[in-house]
């Protein structure tokens, strides 16, 4: 029998474990990760740095932990998958250590100055606290989740808890849930949670079991118009109105992006579902929509009016007599004018990318810090410029590959909301990476989201490993071998008619 | 749900392809301008890293960089006040001059650097920077800015501008007050910060370069400008007569005077030529008036009016200017003196006598000549580049003469008489305590080598012959 079989939709399934290549690349992936922490040692001090053994070790064991979980639990799963999350984690946080170490330098001498310090930045004890849950996540879902069907029975329950903890920041008052213009966070204490991450993968799972028991329904059964078959209320309505409510709500927690990533969930999942290309003809006509409407709310026309020309709003854009002039909001108060926005973040994250070139100035030997948030909405840009355009298209590859990856197992599987489930969390995983990366690039209009595995933050951590752990899980039974029936050739009678 | 799921993955890997698109464009082929854009501050603090390569001019080392510690280096600039409108300086915040204008060649980080030492690069070892050799001759800057600091009264300001008659090379560019570009080279930045303050404060903007950043009326230096006209579109030569008689302006009737001492030679028709070397304001406001406007103007225009000069990357010269709107008869008189809203810079000045003394030709101006790497092989020369044929050859002569007859029997006779050098005079009534005095022209009289243009401020009793002319003939003495 050969090793590479095809499913019935012709796709070639491998339907052996690759425990070894799996294991090899995860080495791999642990190399450059402590070959980072190294270099951001040897470029600062000259001297391998004394957290690279406590971080790498760490990572190390985490990493292992991880290996077995699939080996033992996932054993067919795609072997790429793993690796690449541990490797894009691993980078990340090599990143924010280095990007810590300088505001470590600061902030002493701001201590020792007897300066009083709040500190909000770079933090890599609370970054690798976070891999550790997150991949302590990821074995637990790969545990429990023995069958991705499970999920399709409580579909209803785990919809109405995601577009809970999606509401949830919004009804909090601002000191619990408000940043940076944006409230989507709750803060206990000292750690602060970002739910709409969780309630991402909890809308997929949601429309992906609503959407395999309708979709015959739905692309069968309807009211046509014109060219277009819309489905019947009762079909289309339940999904509807849980976005139009999501949709609603992330207006109101002024979360751009997030309700960028829902939409196209919704268009691409409907699509995938139904099969019929009207779905993405209608999205197209909504988003040219939403694009019309969308620089009437001032949140979302800064953001354009910086994304189209940044320099006018350097330091601060101050509108005075109808001419914009750089000025901080202060200032620009006192001349009697109307402050704007400040596009010096989004100008220095391309300086920083300018500073990079090809090559990268090395890790440790830029200076990304000067880019506010450089070690979470910004730390692409960070990247950039230490690792150059070589590591950025590394990164994205990196992307890309999970992506193909999670799609691959989307198409191989025979079950429909394991497919549904993969295709959705995968094209939600890509267009997060574009909406982020696309806004730091100034590609389109800076939204704040999370870098995945790469920027800090908790809850974008925790998430990210649990889709890996889906699909994982979803890989794992697309490539398992079907049971083999019984084949006894001995006993075949052969008939002899002579 | 195959089909969809494909297609969906081909959407999702092409928003990633789009992506690197952007990245390799941003990274790629922007870099340079990003790591340049005057809003990043990062190429102030880097730059003291790096082992800039000097600047200098026939031989002597105008800016060089002192290793200072284990990291840094200090920029020096050799009599900064003598040279600052070449060199320029690099500050905590910004970089003027050739040092800003060279600045990826001078600091190492420009491409054909790098190229060149690309396994440098590849290891991430600094590529040293390269030399910037000027055109300037030290022995005419000095003379030039002695020269302008003499002759200039106190809180008034003067420049002068020397440049090659055959290739369009700045021999001299010096401007005054000048300040010294070492106090804003400091590294510590609240240092320089207060430098920069202190000097815009001061009387005479030290830290603008007059030479080519200032615009002064040019008085009746601009009357080579009319005589110009005058034989390029005006239908006369050098020897035509032309009413010299006492002037009154057509709409006041204010009479027009000439210099003292000058109504016998302003008086009757004498010849053009007679009238260029006594600088009879009656002669050229009526002129103006003959000619008219548009003549004037486009005939400037052709010698770079209304327009800067680029002279380096990042040094471009102030624009001189001919009125565009229709003008009165009295403003259009006045014009013909170069009164009025006639305003020029020394430097477009310089380049009106080259392009005559180039026979017709103008030249555009230069300051860098060579730019060597480290290993001493030649990174960019200048080239020679012609602007354009403002003048015929044969106008070209014309006024080459009756600058010569200036000297030899005109208003400045009395002070550069009998020395090989050829100008006209100018002096400008600013009705603020002060006259602009002008001497513009070139040198030897024949065959001429070196074009000029010196401005002096001084008193209200002297005058362009006096205080200018011989700065220049100091200026044309170090040349040749």
């Amino acid at each position: 029998m050969s090793v590479i079989t095809t499913n019935e939709a012709g796709i070639p399934v491998a339907t052996r474990p690759r425990r070894s290549a799996q294991l090899g690349m995860l080495i791999f992936a642990m190399i450059i990760t402590v070959a980072g922490f190294a270099q951001v040692g040897l470029a600062r001090d000259g001297s391998l740095p004394a957290g690279m053994y406590g971080y790498g070790i760490g990572l190390g064991i985490l990493a292992a932990g991880s290996y077995i979980v699939v080996a033992r639990f996932a054993p067919y799963a795609d072997p790429l998958l793993l690796p690449l999350a541990v490797f894009l984690n691993g980078i990340g946080l090599a990143m924010i250590y280095r990007l810590d170490l300088n505001t470590s330098a600061d902030m002493k001498a701001a201590i020792e100055a007897g300066k009083k310090v709040s500190y909000f930045g770079p933090s890599t004890n609370a970054q690798l606290e976070w891999t550790a849950l997150g991949i302590i996540f990821f074995a637990v879902t790969l545990l429990v989740l023995r069958d991705i069907k499970v999920v399709q029975r409580y579909i209803y329950t785990i919809g109405a808890l995601g577009l809970f903890f999606l509401a949830l920041p919004g009804f909090l008052p601002s000191s619990i849930s408000g940043a940076m213009g944006a409230k989507i966070w709750i803060r206990i204490g000292s750690m602060s949670i970002q739910p709409g991450e969780f309630s991402k993968l909890a809308l997929v799972a949601f429309f992906a079991g609503y959407l395999v028991n309708k979709r015959q329904a739905m692309s069968t059964v309807g009211k046509e118009f014109g060219p277009i078959k819309l489905p019947r209320a009762r079909d289309l309505g339940p999904i509807l109105v849980i976005w139009v409510i999501c949709l609603g709500v992330l207006a109101l927690e002024n979360d751009f992006g997030t309700a960028i990533l829902f939409f196209g969930l919704f268009v691409s999942m409907l699509y995938i579902a139904t099969e019929r290309f009207e779905w993405v003809g209608i999205g197209a006509v909504l988003l040219a929509g939403a694009c019309l409407v969308a620089p009437m709310i001032p949140h979302v026309s800064q953001r354009i009016d910086t994304w189209l020309d940044p320099r006018p709003y350097f330091d601060g854009g101050c509108k005075i007599n109808g001419v914009i002039h750089n000025q901080m909001a202060q200032g620009c108060a006192a001349h009697g004018g109307q402050y704007i926005a400040d596009s010096g973040q989004l100008m220095r994250g391309l300086f920083s990318m300018g500073q990079g070139g090809v090559l990268g100035t090395g890790l440790g030997q830029g200076e990304p810090w000067r880019t506010p948030l450089s070690y979470s909405d910004f730390i692409f840009t960070s990247f950039g410029e230490e690792l150059g355009l070589t590591g950025l298209m590394v990164i994205l590859l990196a992307y890309a590959l999970i992506v193909q990856r999670g799609m691959k197992a989307a198409i191989a599987t025979k079950d429909n909301f394991a497919k549904l489930f993969a295709g959705g969390v995968s094209f939600v995983f890509a267009l997060q990476v574009f909406v982020i990366v696309g806004g730091v690039t100034r590609l389109i209009p800076l939204t704040g989201l999370t870098t995945p595995f790469l920027a800090q933050g908790g809850s974008s951590l925790l998430a990210n490993w649990i889709l890996i752990a889906i699909l994982i899980r979803i890989s794992d039974s697309a490539r398992r071998p079907a049971p083999q029936p019984i084949q006894d050739e001995g006993m075949t009678q052969v008939v002899n008619t002579a | 749900m195959n089909k969809p799921l494909r297609r969906v993955a081909i959407a999702a890997l092409t928003l990633l392809v789009i992506l690197m698109i952007n990245v390799n464009y941003i990274q790629g082929s922007q870099a340079d301008k990003l790591k340049s854009d005057p809003l990043n501050a990062r190429q102030f603090t880097a730059q003291w890293q790096h082992n800039r390569g000097p600047i200098t001019a026939g031989g002597v080392t105008l800016a060089s960089s002192k290793k200072i510690n284990k990291k840094e280096y200090q920029r020096v600039y050799k009599q900064g006040e003598l040279y600052s409108p070449i060199t320029g300086f690099m500050s905590p915040f910004n970089r003027t001059g050739i040092e800003g204008g060279y600045n990826g060649l001078l600091d190492g980080t420009d491409k054909r650097l790098t190229v060149r030492n690309w396994f440098d690069m590849l290891v991430g070892k600094k590529a040293a920077g390269a030399t910037v050799q000027t055109s300037i001759i030290p022995k005419a800057q000095q003379a030039a800015y002695d020269g302008i600091r003499q002759a200039t009264i106190s809180g008034r300001r003067g420049a002068a501008v020397a440049v090659d008659v055959k290739t369009g090379a700045i021999l001299a560019m010096a401007s005054f007050p000048s300040y010294d570009t070492n106090d804003l080279a400091t590294h510590d930045s609240a240092k320089a910060s207060k430098a920069s303050t202190r000097l815009q404060e001061q009387k005479g903007n030290p830290m603008l370069n007059k030479a080519m950043n200032e615009v002064f009326p040019p008085g009746s230096s601009f009357k080579i400008v009319d005589s110009a006209t005058a034989l390029e579109s005006g239908g006369m030569t050098a020897n035509s007569p032309f009413d010299a008689n006492e002037f009154h302006l057509p709409e006041s009737g204010q009479t027009l005077h000439n210099a003292d001492g000058d109504e016998q030679r302003c008086s009757g028709s004498p010849q053009l030529i007679q009238s260029f070397a006594a600088s009879c304001n009656s002669t050229f406001a009526r002129l103006a008036g003959t000619l008219g406007q548009d003549k004037l103007l486009a005939q400037a225009k052709k010698f770079g009016f209304d327009k800067p000069f680029q002279v380096e990357p990042g040094m471009s010269s102030a624009s001189a200017n001919y009125p565009t709107k229709p003008m009165g008869g009295d403003k259009l008189a006045m014009s013909g003196i170069g009164q009025g809203d006639v305003t020029v810079t020394p430097l477009q000045m310089a380049m009106v006598a080259q392009a005559v003394a180039n026979n017709g030709k103008e030249m555009k101006p230069y300051l860098v000549k060579r730019v060597t790497a480290p290993d001493q092989s030649e990174l960019a020369t200048a080239q020679e580049q012609v602007l354009g044929q403002p003048i015929s050859a044969n106008t070209a002569s014309q006024l080459q003469e009756m600058m010569r007859q200036v000297v030899q029997s005109g208003t400045a006779s009395s002070v550069v008489g009998g020395q090989d050098i050829a100008g006209k005079t100018g002096t400008a009534e600013t009705g603020n305590g002060y006259y602009d005095d002008w001497f513009v022209g070139f040198a030897p009289q024949h065959n001429p080598k070196v074009a000029f243009a010196v401005v002096t401020e001084g008193s209200e009793q002297s005058s362009g012959a006096q205080n200018s002319a011989p700065t220049a003939l100091r200026i044309v003495q170090a040349v040749l």
